[in-house]
């Protein structure tokens, strides 16, 4: 079985009954939505339109949310809806980051997330769902599209009919009747300040980017905001994470690099040790409900990229703490030996960042095959920065690695907002890249200013503040590129 | 397929519990899902309130806590057939609202001084028809006014002021539907017209009937149903509204021009011969017409239709385009579908260009001219008079009609007067015109709705006018501000009424009623007033009137007292269920 809606825009009057019907039925937050009503102006008066679209969950025949879902609350059922378990959910928002349609919203009473589930406890007692019931139009059909005869299986293959975002792969199962192009495409139309009756939400304050072409005459007069879930955590997450991954990577090094005695030693793995804790202090505490992270461990979703990274950073924990136990117990062979695994697993702690962001499908900036060699490089540029406050003086090598990572970094930086992207929304992430602030500043470059004064301090032999200005360049860009994913308009 | 090559049925989800379960329907309770929690609910319909039209809702109610779940539609309902704007589920939210005032207040500071404590139906009630009763004996009928924002029933009111000789009712309606009316009315009587939207070829809407006005979603879903059948809709609106979007031609004119315009589309269907001229013959007085248009002209069918040329020979598409700022030739193209569609155009102006601005009425009057020119009265996919869809329920007593006439509400000097002159209320009470002693608002909040609600404040304010105010009303409002009785009254799911709309080419009455009295009552726990099942103490006016009436008149001696006599039970009170 699998259910899903035919929405038929020949029909809608875009009148919001469904929206108020399901907010009824399900109790749903004020300014939370699990469908709403879009309305885009095309045209010129005297000759123009108003286009509606109903979005809400595709209930997807490959449900991002479900695959990244770290603790399985998230459940493609045996007929095809896509449920959530409140209950279960930790409020770590990656389903929302997963979602190409926006569908998904935290209740911040709940601290759970919640969508369209298709009025699953309706359809136990064989009741269509709320919206379709009220609709005064017959414009929301509900039903199996498994069965050749249901009313939604005829109306596809007798109509032409679009979903939103085919490029997403996740096979949608809302399929629009009637519905303008310009409705299905996001970032198409221009959004002004002013909607139909109110001001635009603001959630995203950001302007749209002056360099993104959007269609002549045509604007967004109404639409639900949606707020930008991850924020500083994450980017100092993965600041920190390369910080402890960096360290880790060259420690094997240490010796080479001239770095010698207890700096040599210990430095690396008692740096990764904090880095790595304050990391994992970052996620937890990030989570709408924190207090429930261990069911990361006792309800593992082994597909989701959050697990997977769990682990790399539980096993990265573990090995570093070995290695520092061994150094107190003075057994420095095979702590050295140790360092080489760990080097690798700390590899794994860099770049399953880009497998994780990989799975939100929502984000096409994040999808870039960029990512994983770029994390690599910020790994290797935190941890020699790290390294060379601790390092002699003449610590040359260390200096090239560090200048060499600068250069590579804004290289890759320099791709990410100006190379090709694939699809339209990593293309409008790109050049939100440019205009994301950050203490009212352009954070990208404010990153490339600092970072330049931190390889001036790296040449000038200035390690401690090199390593500041190091950190502070990074954080600047992951603050954008973290940003910068989520603002194009995904409806 | 089954294995023996049959198909198999299609099972499809259902819209609404059988009926037979309605008593008691087992769901699953939604916040605690995915867990499957069964819950039991009572359902009970009856009728929305938040526009005039009437649709039915049902009820979910929960049996042990005696509280609404929620609203749904109600499948039996004809207008509205199970279906609902965002309106009626919102009526929980106005049931629910932390706001609203639950008890009869009674004014304790100054009039304004937003100072009140609560007081019990019975003070209310005594003091009420204490007053009115002193004034009816004292032949001070003019000095008791009922004034009526939304009214929610048919006739109910009329026969509570007959039985009471007084010449009381006053409305909303100068500052809303009275110019439409008006040019309605002047052709056949009926102020209102009933669109068969669903059969027609050609629909012409002054209003937006896809999203708002009275009966939108019962139209709204005809004039798609029209559409999806071919139908054609062309829209004014100087607004772009939704239905303006969805139509094949939206023309804006400059805003009061509509007359001009629409008479350019009869002039079109005049001079190009596209009117229907055997229903023009048969059913127009066009005898007199043609006198008035050329008193010497022979009474000939040709004659008048060439005297009607000349008159309308002024009113050219290039002249409306000129005036209005629309294409000539759109006007042209849309007044030759029109003549394309025949009988089967169904029309509307739901206020729009009619309201609130003088010369309003000819909007309404030019647009039935074309219904007339093309013979859309009364058929199929044309646009009936309301009165041909709208049914109003006789009562089982009716007293006879008042024998006076309040200068209050029909001045001497507007003879013409269509509905009440409202408006000038405060300013007739200003020059001394009269006094109040008893007035009732009933959904009324011209203090904030109507042009100088200044001027009403002061009148509110002033003891000397006004003896006493009672504010019936489901919510706060501006008004109720200076009230000395704020009453409160159910919203939709908490009140009776009986009341029937021209929603389509049918004719029904619907049954609204208080959803958690009737699910007691279904239970076994009998009411005896509906404030006593609503949330807080609030009632209802039906009942309310009943009980004010009786106390008026406790022995009888004012001729009022018999008309709330139960017709069963001679001599006791009527009960509302009777």
């Amino acid at each position: 079985m699998q259910y899903g809606f035919v929405i038929d825009h020949d029909n809608c009057i875009g009148c919001h009954a469904c929206t108020v019907a399901c907010k009824s039925e399900n109790d749903v937050p004020v300014g939370n939505f699990r469908t709403s009503v879009k309305y885009v102006e095309e045209g010129a008066f005297p000759a123009i339109k108003r286009h509606f679209l109903v979005q809400r969950c595709n209930h997807c025949t490959d449900a991002p949310c479900v695959t990244i879902c770290p603790v399985n609350a998230l459940e493609k059922r045996e007929d095809g809806i896509v449920d959530i378990d409140r209950d279960a959910c930790i409020g770590c928002r990656a389903c929302m980051q997963a979602c190409p349609y926006d569908a998904i919203y935290l209740n911040e009473d709940m601290g759970a997330v919640e969508k369209c589930h298709f009025c699953a406890h309706r359809v136990e007692q064989n009741l269509e769902p709320a919206c379709a019931v009220v609709c005064p139009t017959n414009a929301i059909i509900a039903g199996d599209f498994h069965d050749p005869e249901s009313k939604v299986s005829l109306l596809v293959r007798g109509n032409p009919t679009k979903v939103r975002r085919p490029e997403q792969g996740t096979s949608p199962n809302v399929h629009y009747k009637g519905a303008a192009d310009i409705t299905l495409q996001p970032g198409r139309a221009s959004r002004p300040d002013t909607y139909l009756f109110s001001q635009r939400p603001p959630a995203k304050p950001e302007p749209w980017p002056s360099q993104l072409p959007t269609v002549k005459d045509a604007r967004v007069v109404l639409d639900v905001g949606h707020k930008v879930e991850w924020g500083w955590p994450v980017a100092l997450y993965l600041l920190t994470k390369s910080i402890a991954a960096g360290v880790a990577v060259l420690a094997p090094f240490a010796t080479a690099l001239g770095i010698s005695g207890w700096r040599s030693s210990i430095f690396p793995e008692l740096t990764a040790l904090v880095f790595t804790l304050i990391t994992l202090v970052l996620l937890v505490e990030d989570l709408a409900r924190p207090s429930r992270f261990y069911r990361l461990l006792t309800r593992p979703n082994w597909n989701s990229w959050l697990v997977k990274g769990g682990v790399i950073l539980g096993a990265f924990t573990a090995l570093t703490s070995i290695i520092l136990l061994l150094r107190v117990a003075g057994a420095h062979g095979v702590a050295d030996i140790l360092r080489w695994p760990n080097a690798i697993l700390a590899l794994f702690v860099a770049g399953y960042t880009a497998f994780l962001f990989a799975q939100c499908k929502g984000r096409d900036l994040w999808e870039s095959r960029l990512l994983l060699p770029h994390l690599l490089v910020q790994a290797i540029l935190c941890g020699s920065a790290v390294l060379l406050v601790v390092s002699p003086v003449e610590a040359t090598v260390l200096t090239w690695i560090l200048l060499g990572s600068i250069v590579a970094h804004a290289c890759f930086c320099l791709l990410e907002r100006h190379g090709h992207h694939a699809t339209a929304n990593a293309q409008q992430a790109a050049a939100f890249l440019g205009t994301v602030r950050l203490w009212d500043i352009p954070a990208l470059w404010a990153g490339y200013i600092v970072l330049a004064l931190g390889a001036v301090s790296a040449i000038s032999g200035i390690p401690f503040s090199c390593a500041i200005a190091v950190l502070i360049g990074l954080y600047c860009y992951e603050h954008a590129y973290v940003r910068a994913g989520q603002l194009p308009p995904l409806s | 397929m089954s294995k023996s090559g049959t198909p198999l049925p299609v099972i499809e989800l259902e819209t609404y519990p059988p009926v037979e379960t309605w008593d008691d329907v087992t769901d699953l309770d939604p916040a605690a899902w995915p867990r499957q929690v069964e819950r039991h609910s009572m359902l009970v319909p009856t009728t929305c309130f938040n526009c005039e039209a009437g649709c039915g809702l049902m009820a979910w109610i929960d049996p042990e806590t005696q509280k609404i779940r929620k609203l749904e539609g109600n499948p039996h309902h004809p207008g509205s057939r199970g279906r609902n704007c965002a309106k009626g589920p919102a009526t929980l939210n106005q049931v629910e609202d932390p706001e609203r005032i639950l008890y009869p207040l009674k004014r304790v500071g100054e009039r304004g001084s937003g100072q009140f404590e609560r007081v019990t139906w019975d003070e209310v009630l005594d003091d009420l028809a204490g007053r009115m009763r002193t004034a009816l004996l004292e032949e001070r009928h003019d000095e008791i006014m009922y004034h009526v924002g939304r009214p929610g029933a048919d006739g109910y009111m009329d026969r509570v002021l007959r039985s009471w000789g007084v010449d009381a009712h006053n409305s909303h309606t100068n500052v809303c539907s009275a110019s439409a009316r008006v040019g309605y009315a002047l052709w056949s009587g009926a102020d209102r017209p009933s669109p068969d939207h669903a059969n027609a070829k050609f629909i012409l809407m002054l209003s937006a009937h896809l999203e708002t006005g009275h009966y939108f979603n019962p139209h709204a879903q005809r004039i798609v149903e029209g559409m999806n059948a071919g139908a054609k809709m062309c829209v004014i609106d100087v607004r772009l509204s939704n239905t303006a979007s969805r139509a094949d031609w939206w023309l804006a004119p400059r805003p009061g021009t509509e007359p001009l315009l629409l008479l350019a589309m009869a002039h079109v269907l005049l001079e190009e011969e596209l009117y229907d001229r055997d229903f023009l013959e048969r059913w127009v007085n066009w005898k007199d017409t043609l006198a008035f248009l050329d008193p010497e002209a022979k009474p000939d069918f040709d004659v008048f239709i060439e005297a009607l040329k000349k008159h309308y020979a002024f009113a050219t598409p290039e002249a409306a385009a000129e005036e209005c700022d629309v294409d000539a030739d759109m006007i042209r193209e849309v007044a030759r579908a029109i003549g394309e569609a025949g009988p089967a155009f169904a029309t509307h102006v739901w206020r729009s260009a009619a309201s609130g601005n003088l010369g309003g009425w000819q909007v309404s009057r030019c647009l039935q001219f074309l219904v007339v020119l093309m013979g859309a009265v009364g058929t199929e996919g044309g646009t009936n008079p309301n009165s041909h869809n709208k049914f109003v329920a006789r009562p089982f007593d009716n007293p006879p009609p008042q024998k006076r006439w309040n200068e209050l509400l029909y001045p001497p000097e507007f003879p013409l007067a269509y509905h009440e002159m409202s408006f000038l209320l405060p300013h007739m009470m200003e020059e001394g015109r009269g006094r109040i002693d008893t007035y009732f608002t009933r959904v009324y909040n011209p203090v904030w709705t109507n042009p100088d609600g200044l001027m009403w404040e002061q009148l509110l304010r002033d003891e000397s006018r006004i003896g006493v105010h009672a504010a019936l009303t489901p919510t706060w409002s501006e008004t109720a501000q200076y009230a000395d009785y704020v009453l409160p009254m159910g919203v939709g799911a908490e009140r009776h009424d009986l009341l029937s709309q021209e929603t389509h080419a049918a004719k029904w009455i619907s049954f609204r009623q208080p959803v958690l009295r009737v699910a007691r009552e279904r239970m076994g726990d009998p009411v005896e007033f509906t404030w006593q099942a609503n949330p807080g103490e609030v009632w209802e006016e039906d009942e309310f009137w009943i009980e004010l009436s009786w106390r008026i008149d406790p022995d009888g001696s004012l001729g009022i007292r018999k008309h709330y006599e139960s017709p069963y039970r001679p001599g006791e009170k009527i009960t509302i269920d009777e």
